[in-house]
């Protein structure tokens, strides 16, 4: 499958009953199997799940804006608030949703972008 | 050795970026990411097993699958993934080193991404009086 079709999937509990937003961005961790090459590959660790996708994608991630201050608030603003779900948690992405147990939890810190 | 960071966020820090070629030009912007499974066996009750990154896709057909028209997405892709045409993924066993930009050991001349470039050349540029011969 492509990262384009997870991207915008609605994330909902199990029983769909509670909508707790659309796949803004995928977290990737760099420990996967290795690869041809025999370095390790990059897997999805989790979802960030939010209500502006458009937003994610320019970087204002919300709680990860610490500077300068003029920007702070306008970016945490604009930036909406942001959860995460690791990939442990879901249940199944039929179509466009993405079933999931439990609840979404905090978005993990993250380190210096390249 | 590549230089890859440890933790990305895809749409921020793969999407869209540039691609650079091993001699430093130029190849296009990352359309897509192409995500299977690892491998791991399941009994298809549970959850889904979890998903690697295989390659990036660029060019045309990624960027049309990506805008939503799968079927002109997937034929124009096909046709780059022909033997004797264009790349259009790249596996990640290829990307040198991610960062500002995504650098890749290929030429940009062998990826999808150099046929707009080669069109505008042929069918632009070259009717252009006192386009070609510049150093006569």
């Amino acid at each position: 499958m492509r990262l384009s079709e997870l991207l915008h999937r609605s994330v909902v509990d199990a029983d769909g009953g509670e909508s707790f937003g659309v796949v803004v961005d995928v977290r990737l961790v760099l420990d996967g199997p290795t690869d041809s090459a025999g370095e390790p590959t990059y897997r999805v660790d989790g979802l960030v799940v939010g209500r502006r996708a458009a937003v994610a994608r320019l970087g204002l991630l919300g709680r990860d804006v610490h500077g300068p201050a003029l920007l702070v608030r306008p970016a945490r603003w604009f930036g909406g608030h942001r959860d995460y779900v690791p990939w442990t948690a879901v249940q199944s992405y039929d179509g466009d949703i993405v079933r999931i147990t439990g609840r979404p939890v905090d978005l993990p810190v993250t380190t210096t972008p390249p | 050795m590549t230089a890859r960071p440890h933790v990305l966020y895809a749409g921020l820090h793969l999407l869209d970026r540039q691609l650079v070629d091993a001699d430093g030009m130029l190849a296009g912007k990352v359309d897509d990411l192409e995500l299977e499974p690892d491998g791991t066996e399941t009994d298809g009750t549970g959850p889904p097993p979890p998903l690697i990154v295989r390659s990036i896709c660029f060019g045309h057909g990624a960027l049309w699958r990506r805008l939503g028209s799968g079927r002109l997405g997937s034929w124009l892709e096909q046709r780059h993934d022909h033997p004797r045409e264009r790349i259009a993924h790249l596996p990640l066993s290829r990307v040198d080193r991610i960062g500002p930009s995504i650098v890749v050991t290929a030429r940009h001349e062998d990826l999808a991404t150099y046929d707009t470039e080669q069109w505008v050349r042929d069918h632009v540029t070259a009717h252009i009086k006192g386009s070609t011969h510049a150093t006569e």
